[in-house]
């Protein structure tokens, strides 16, 4: 009955703001918004609702909400489109894309490769949505499992997958990269004690490297020096394919969709972590579980559909425990909290008596978001992967001007301005000479949660290991963990060739006797 | 061609003379130094949208996290104009920036406007078998430094204030640090330690929703959430009155050489802001103490907050300059 | 092909040095942290030290570098490793026309974000360094970037040299002469660049690329001030001039 009751409730705001004009404007026109902060880079999406706080300060409550969720949800999808298009990623959540989107481009596909990317993400926010709706208590309980053991697993296991992914050349080099990424996240002040590491005099460091310029610098200006230097031509204008995916796609897709779904909702209900980690760790895991992972970084459909989907389930994710413990999943879900403070509105355990139909409202805002997303994504593909067809030497520097300007709207830090450009010259001759730069970047990302975390388990548990076999959380992460270890070794994969070939060879006797017999049977 | 040339010469002699008009005539730019969504990001865009209002011009609230202790932003605000038109949102934690190295100037140099501070609480675990301050307390004292206590992060006012405690009572903890407030209390909510200090108005909805259990207040009142009323922790350990209590001190500041009559028009508009109903209602609603200080006053008290900090944190072998070497006098 | 993998052993080796160098270091900073007493209220033992990651890191790094070491020596031979070390080491590559290019490509920027951005107003800098970037790649084929070179490289020389020195002596004297000086600059790199697309050109419509540059940063400019309310890094005489029209304060 309650759920039934819960239905109707949704249903019926659903309905409502499907046809108020004002709620139908805002929209379309903050996810708009949010498409266009989302692609373009530098701009990222906790900026996007940072802006709209101060513009909707004045607004009435849902329409605030409307806005500031629209302009979420669409600059996490919008910065697939800078992955594909240009191979610098909008936001960090759009990094993995950049590994399949962006060869796509290059073989012309990029118009399928956005309606991939617009698909999954809007079945990505909807089956957040639905997590949010239905299980937002087996959510808040999962984020309240996770101690200090269990953010350190998880670390471990995000960095334990970037060694996974596809290296251009050597398996080392995928390794030496991470290191060099775990040094960069050590540098600042250590978070346990604070202090001094690698700062060098410099009080700058003291808040360690910021992901953003690390980013733009490892993706955007390597991007930028190889077109101006090489000279590159614009693409010619190939005809239009089909944008929209195929249904059957989809259906077939749907074991991707849904793991990877839940990784997202999974990881965004986790405070401090956000939808860069989850669409990593998605791809990660969507390559180990894939038939042909050696297609992942080739520009594959399973990557593309993997990384966008999580990246948008983690909203939903995110906002799961934002709401009914007041504990933000991910910083844009941080900046939602301001935000919900500012018109009064206090999230936490309180919110389901003081607001009952608060998180319905929310719900029914994340769905029409995400059709909206939807349609407008799709109506501009076509127009967006023109792109491809301005001249890259003409369009790259204005794109390094708006990397420049972005990254500094972030933190105002001019400092950020000058630490990306070293950044960007090391990250170029990495690629020059075959080391990938996706685990320089995860670990930069993890490598502080890694470092922290494990040593304040430590210290908690006082120099004791056995928390992580006697909490079920942990055990299920570490024997993740020593699975994904294992299904890299050679000896593993021989096992399974070996396995695979004589379950082959039974089946092909199999069917000679069949055969056989049947002859037998005849003569 | 040349006329345009001129015209733009022309343009830019009379700029400064153009600059003569009455305060504010022009956005003003608000710098919070600590980042989006927390208590005093939260609390410098509620009072700059009153001042905004009553001033006539927009105030645009930005962010500049970084550095220690908001460093980074203090340093941005100061290095621009005094003229009145960058404000910098700051909280009482910033005072320890110049000790940890990341400034070189004492809190003297900002004329200060403080809007509010929240109470600090401690709280334990909802299945902890600790019902009182007394049980806890008696219990770290027989075992020290076994308890683990939260606090947010090294050297935060919440450390303080748990410092404060433990000296005013004898008993030790294992303190264990967060990156802030927020890990600290959801480390308390998951069980990993067993206390935790923060404020009020970060607990205030954990509270509520009885993922926390509220021991005291550490400051002389208690205080009333709903049915549940917190006793202070003064009533059973009156030595603390000593050491607590430690306030918050959230609020903006310009540097203190603009031009008087900006400090007074700006003076003015604060006050009128904290009086404004929404002000007032939010500041109720979300468990702050309103301080309204400006001016002098407020230099005091941060001068007073400065030096305890200081000398607390040298103590605490955390200081990367002495506070003898910024002439921060002991408190 | 196969030349190709092996030079990129060759190479390789000598990274894998520079890493085991580079991790050496780290273990290096790592031990000199504080690894017992107590430090920040929080008693230290070997697994709360801040310097459990630096070490892990740089053990790490040593091995890996090791690794590659032994592997480029394994693949490409000793001579190969030689040859490297003799090119790279030769005057002529130092100077090659792709080096110049990537060394001018990488100048961009930096004289941009180190030198530019911190003392001239955001918008004139934007425009010269857009402009930079468009005159030596877009504008001109390889024969007009050799043309082109000299001019650039003497004219960022000198604004750069003119900015830092001199920018601390009249700061105070005359708060514009540093986008006065930039104006001049970008002016004299378009006249050059006029000069020469007219005779190495690749094509690209002149007048059109000047259009583009100014408006791209003029827009990008009045959005990020204006709309999104982002304090530029540098507000000099063109911002207080869009100030002054936003204001209505003529």
């Amino acid at each position: 009955m309650f759920i039934l009751e819960r239905l109707g409730t949704f249903f019926g705001i659903l309905g409502q703001m499907a046809v108020t004009p004002m709620d139908i404007a805002l929209l379309f026109s903050c996810t708009l918004l949010g498409i266009i902060f989302g692609a373009l880079p530098g701009l990222t999406a906790t900026l996007g609702v940072a802006l709209l706080t101060t513009l909707t300060y004045g607004m009435k409550t849902d329409l605030a909400l409307t806005a500031l969720l629209s302009m979420y949800v669409g600059a996490i999808y919008g910065g697939s489109y800078s992955s594909i298009l240009i191979n610098i990623p909008g936001t960090a959540a759009a990094a993995a894309t950049a590994m399949e989107g962006y060869p796509m481009a290059c073989r012309g596909e990029a118009g399928r490769a956005i309606g991939l990317t617009t698909t999954a993400s809007a079945i990505g926010t909807i089956i957040g949505m639905l997590f949010m709706v239905c299980l937002s208590p087996l959510v808040s309980a999962f984020a309240l499992q996770f101690t200090s053991f269990e953010f350190f697993l998880l670390a471990f296991f995000g960095i334990l997958i970037s060694g996974t992914l596809a290296c251009p050349d050597l398996v080392c080099k995928g390794w030496i990269s991470g290191f060099i990424g775990l040094f960069l996240a050590l540098v600042g002040r250590d978070r346990l004690q604070f202090y001094p590491r690698f700062t060098f005099g410099f009080s700058e460091f003291d808040g360690g490297i910021d992901i953003v310029p690390v980013l733009i610098g490892a993706f955007g200006i390597p991007q930028i020096i190889q077109v101006m230097v090489n000279q590159m031509k614009p693409g010619e204008a190939k005809p239009l394919e089909r944008v929209v995916p195929e249904f059957g796609k989809i259906v077939r897709s749907m074991g991707n969709i849904v793991r990877s779904a839940l990784i997202g909702v999974g990881i965004g209900s986790l405070p401090g972590i956000g939808e860069d980690v989850a669409a990593w760790v998605s791809y990660g895991a969507a390559k180990n579980a894939s038939k042909h992972p050696e297609r992942f970084g080739t520009g594959c459909d399973e990557g593309i559909v993997a990384t966008e989907t999580a990246n948008n389930a983690c909203i939903g994710g995110a906002i799961v425990p934002l709401l009914t413990l007041g504990i933000p999943g991910s910083p844009p879900a941080a900046m939602l909290l301001g935000a919900l403070m500012l018109h009064n509105i206090a999230p936490g355990p309180m919110l389901a008596m003081e607001h009952p139909n608060f998180l319905l409202e929310v719900t029914a805002i994340l769905f029409l978001a995400a059709v909206t997303m939807w349609i407008v994504g799709i109506s501009l593909a076509r127009h967006v992967v023109k792109v491809l067809t301005l001249p890259p030497m003409l369009f790259m520097p204005i794109v390094g001007l708006l990397c420049i300007i972005g990254s500094y709207s972030l933190g105002l830090s001019v400092f950020n301005l000058y630490l990306m450009l070293p950044v960007g010259i090391l990250a170029y001759a990495m690629t020059e000479l075959g080391y990938p730069i996706a685990p320089l970047v995860i670990g930069v990302i993890l490598g502080p949660m890694a470092d922290e975390n494990l040593r304040r388990a430590l210290m908690v548990s006082q120099g004791d290991f056995m928390p992580i076999f006697t909490r079920p959380v942990a055990c299920i992460l570490f024997f993740v963990i020593i699975l994904t270890f294992v299904s890299q070794l050679p000896v593993y994969k021989r096992l399974r060739t070996r396995l695979a070939d004589k379950w082959t060879a039974r089946k092909t006797r199999q069917v000679a006797c069949d055969t056989a017999a049947d002859f037998g049977d005849n003569q | 061609m040349k006329k345009l040339v001129l015209i733009c010469l022309v343009l830019l002699v009379a700029a400064p003379m153009a600059m003569a008009k009455k305060y504010p005539s022009r956005d003003i730019t608000n710098i919070v130094v600590w980042g989006a969504g927390g208590g005093t990001d939260v609390c410098n865009r509620v009072v700059s949208a009153e001042m905004a209002a009553i001033l006539g011009v927009n105030i645009n609230v930005v962010n500049k996290p970084g550095g220690v202790a908001g460093s980074l932003g203090m340093a941005e605000a100061y290095g621009m104009k005094h003229d009145g038109y960058t404000i910098c949102g700051l909280s009482e934690s910033c005072v320890t920036a110049g000790v940890q190295g990341g400034w070189d100037k004492k809190m003297d140099v900002w004329y200060p406007f403080i809007v509010a501070g929240s109470p600090d609480v401690i709280s334990v675990t909802p299945d902890s078998p600790y019902k009182t301050l007394k049980e806890l307390l008696e219990a770290a004292k027989a075992a020290p430094k076994t308890i683990k206590a939260g606090a947010g992060g090294s050297g935060s006012i919440h450390h303080l204030n748990l410092l404060a405690m433990e000296k005013g009572s004898g008993a030790a903890f294992n303190f264990i640090p967060y990156p802030g407030s927020a890990p600290s209390q959801n480390a308390a909510m998951t069980g990993e330690i067993s206390c935790v200090v923060t404020s009020l108005a970060e607990q205030a909805q954990l509270i509520r929703g009885g993922k926390l259990r509220p021991l005291a207040m550490l400051t002389p009142d208690g205080f009333t959430i709903d049915a549940i009323a917190i006793p202070s922790a003064f009533a059973d350990y009156p030595g603390l009155s000593q050491y607590l209590p430690i306030m918050q001190a959230i609020g903006m500041a310009v540097p203190a050489d603009v031009p008087e009559e900006v400090k007074a028009t700006l003076s003015d508009a604060f006050t009128k802001a904290l009086a404004t109903d929404k002000v007032q209602q939010w500041a109720k609603d979300n468990y702050y103490v309103i301080n309204g200080k400006t001016g002098e006053e407020a230099s005091k008290e941060f001068a007073k907050l400065e030096s305890l900090f200081a000398w607390t944190l040298l103590e605490l072998n955390t200081t990367k300059v002495s506070p003898e070497a910024l002439g921060i006098p002991k408190p | 092909m196969e030349e190709k993998k092996n030079w990129l052993r060759g190479v390789d080796f000598y990274c894998g040095i520079g890493i085991m160098i580079f991790g050496a270091f780290v273990v290096f900073e790592g031990f000199g942290m504080p690894l017992k007493d107590s430090w920040g209220g929080v008693q230290n033992v070997w697994y709360v030290s801040p310097a459990l990651s630096p070490i892990f890191v740089g053990v790490g790094l040593i091995l890996l570098g090791a690794l590659l070491c032994s592997i480029g020596l394994r693949e490409a031979g000793g001579g190969e490793i030689r040859r490297v070390l003799g090119a790279a080491l030769a005057a002529g590559t130092l100077f090659s026309l792709p080096v110049q290019r990537f060394v001018a490509a990488v100048a961009i920027p930096a004289m941009y974000i180190y030198v530019l951005i911190p003392r001239v107003d955001f918008c004139i800098a934007s425009i010269l360094f857009l402009w930079s970037y468009m005159m030596l790649f877009y504008l001109v084929d390889e024969e007009g970037f050799v043309g082109l070179r000299a001019v650039f490289a003497l004219g960022t020389a000198l604004l750069c040299a003119a900015l830092i020195v001199a920018g601390r002596l009249w700061s105070e004297a005359m708060p514009h002469a540093g986008d006065l000086l930039t104006a001049v600059c970008t002016v004299v790199f378009v006249l050059r660049a006029r000069k020469i697309s007219a005779l190495h050109g690749s094509g690209a419509p002149f007048w059109r690329t000047l259009g583009l540059c100014i408006a791209a940063t003029v827009i990008l400019a009045v959005c990020f001030r204006f709309f999104l309310l982002v304090p530029l890094p540098t507000e000099g005489s063109v911002i207080e001039f869009m100030d002054r029209i936003r204001y209505n304060e003529f």
